[in-house]
């Protein structure tokens, strides 16, 4: 490879500063006074937390959080199981048409979010399922979906065949053999794949917004109701996304190696 | 008979309501762009226009559609283009196994991990004129403060802080790359006494060729339907400065009320998104050794 130079440091220190200082800021700026935010270069003092007292007590944090955590949860456990089945029928049976139907499950993945929530929208609003968690459910099944498919299949792939089939042989049915023998081989990655698709879930914001509005909501969306008629409230701002960034950072490290042996 | 209908078993589950989420959203929404539908009217009281809304934005009447198609494409060229090359040189120094560039991965890839519509309010904050950061900064080292959000330099700022979303991406892409290159070009070119600079740039990056162009393709795409932190930075503005394409079907659908018109739009903006993806697809399939 290249060879390291001295002054390749000084420019990777640079752009690790240039990605992680906003999240930082933000990390300070939650543990600031009010009074203090109109001092922004000021990094030393002694922190509150009364801006994540505020955020989660008073504005009712706890109830997006929950939110966040039901309708992530159950889109993950729905998408994993029908991707992982799907995406090992995609393995192992040949059926005809099939590479349409491959080609239709992955490209469902493509449409902007900003064109779909507005046939969702009126869809939601004919069959009176907005701001109810099935939408937002179901709806995020959209891009989560085909990505288990796509994961599932590179990792199905990497297996050897022998012993599913010396099972078949003994008896085991179809199903039996997924859930006994191939599942537990491609758990590292049906666990990486989970945490992408919890994060998925968990960060958006198109649908959560325009989707659900008093009933149901989402971390990610609680942003827009800190917006008061005196400006933006930054302290509680900065905390609820600390907040909403504190289990993506603990997934990530989790799942690191994960992540990077899945993209290689 | 069963054995033909059984993989349709398996698959299908999975088949089926990603038809109903996808096909039919799709199918509906150009239904959408053909009628007259607005918000706090039910769905009957819709009027079939036919293509009414399409001469409307096609043809200027819409004075705001032509400018958001503008902006969404400079958008696109200019963040892709940095995108690349900080996703390029940061992938380099990345795959040259420094010391701390564990930490150094970790770092980088934290924009990834917040939640864009924050990322947006993080950077509105960083980037206020009164008590900004940034400002603080520029005060100090030069004597200057700029408006960031303001009409000259918005456009800016929305770059800024879609670059700093995406570009961990890019790195992590070609530094993936990266892991594909032959070292013993670089060996030979090295002993024929070329710099560090000429083996760059003529035997390492002509290698990451397919990878670099599929990540920009990709980075394109996500540039196209940016959404969320432009809708927390700006909201578009000020007036419609940064009101690129998913901003302006937003806005026509949800705070003007004309989800028909907003869904003419939203068909150009999934047509152009659809030819982007094709576009990787064939490239994908070109770079791939055969």
């Amino acid at each position: 490879m290249m060879q390291a130079r001295p002054r390749d440091y000084l420019w990777l220190s640079l752009a690790c500063a240039f990605a992680a200082f906003p999240v930082f800021y933000m990390v300070v700026t939650s543990l600031k006074t009010r009074a203090l935010l109109y001092e922004p270069a000021r990094f030393v003092f002694s922190p509150t937390l009364d801006n994540y007292r505020a955020a989660i007590v008073s504005h009712g944090l706890y109830k997006y959080i929950a939110d966040s955590l039901i309708v992530s949860l159950s889109n993950v456990v729905l998408c994993l199981t029908l991707g992982t089945v799907a995406a090992y029928a995609i393995h192992k049976f040949s059926f005809p048409r099939k590479e349409a139907v491959v080609f239709g499950i992955l490209s469902s993945r493509i449409f902007p979010s900003i064109a779909l929530v507005l046939p969702f929208y009126v869809l939601g609003l004919t069959f009176e399922m907005l701001d109810t968690y099935a939408i937002l459910i179901l709806t995020f099944m959209v891009f989560n979906l085909p990505f288990v498919v796509l994961m599932m299949r590179s990792y199905l792939a990497a297996l050897a065949p022998e012993v599913e089939e010396a099972a078949l042989l003994d008896g085991c049915s179809r199903f039996g053999v997924l859930m006994r023998i191939v599942l537990p081989q491609v758990r590292t990655g049906l666990f990486a794949t989970g945490i992408m698709c919890f994060l998925a879930a968990w960060n958006e914001f198109t649908y959560a917004l325009f989707l659900s509005s008093s009933k149901v909501n989402m971390v990610s969306t609680a942003v827009v109701f800190f917006k008061t008629e005196r400006g933006i409230l930054w302290g509680e701002v900065s905390a609820l996304g600390v907040v909403a960034v504190l289990p993506v950072v603990i997934l990530c490290f989790v799942a690191q190696k994960y992540l990077v042996k899945g993209m290689s | 008979m069963m054995k033909r209908l059984t993989p349709w078993l398996w698959v299908g589950p999975s088949a089926l309501p990603l038809l109903l989420l996808s096909a039919v959203p799709i199918a509906l929404l150009g239904y959408i762009s053909l009628t007259s539908f607005e918000i706090g009217y039910t769905w009957s009281d819709r009027e079939f226009v036919g293509l009414d809304n399409y001469r409307r934005l096609l043809s200027g009447r819409e004075v705001e559609f032509w400018p958001a198609v503008r902006l969404s494409l400079i958008v696109t060229v200019v963040s892709v283009v940095a995108k690349t090359l900080l996703g390029l040189g940061v992938a380099t120094l990345l795959s040259k196994k420094l010391r701390f560039s564990y930490v150094a991965t970790t770092l980088i890839i934290l924009p990834m991990a917040v939640n864009p519509a924050i990322a947006g309010l993080m950077w509105k904050l960083m980037l206020s004129y009164d008590f900004g950061i940034v400002n603080a900064a520029a005060e100090g080292a030069f004597g200057v403060k700029i408006v960031w959000l303001g009409q000259s330099y918005a456009l800016f700022s929305v770059l800024l802080v879609l670059v700093w979303m995406h570009f961990p991406l890019s790195a992590l892409m070609i530094l993936a790359g990266f892991r594909n290159i032959a070292p013993e070009p670089l060996e030979a070119a090295r002993l024929d006494g070329c710099s560090d600079r000429q083996v760059f740039w003529l035997i390492v990056v002509p290698q990451l060729r397919p990878v670099i162009l599929s990540s920009s393709i990709f980075q394109a795409i996500l540039a196209f339907q940016a959404f969320g932190p432009i809708f927390t930075l700006t909201d578009g503005g000020p007036g419609n400065a940064t009101t690129i394409l998913p901003l302006y079907v937003y806005k026509t659908a949800f705070t003007l009320g004309s989800v028909g018109l907003a869904a003419a739009a939203a068909v150009i903006l999934v047509l152009i998104i659809t030819a982007l993806s094709g576009l990787m697809v064939a490239t994908g399939r070109k770079g791939q050794p055969t």
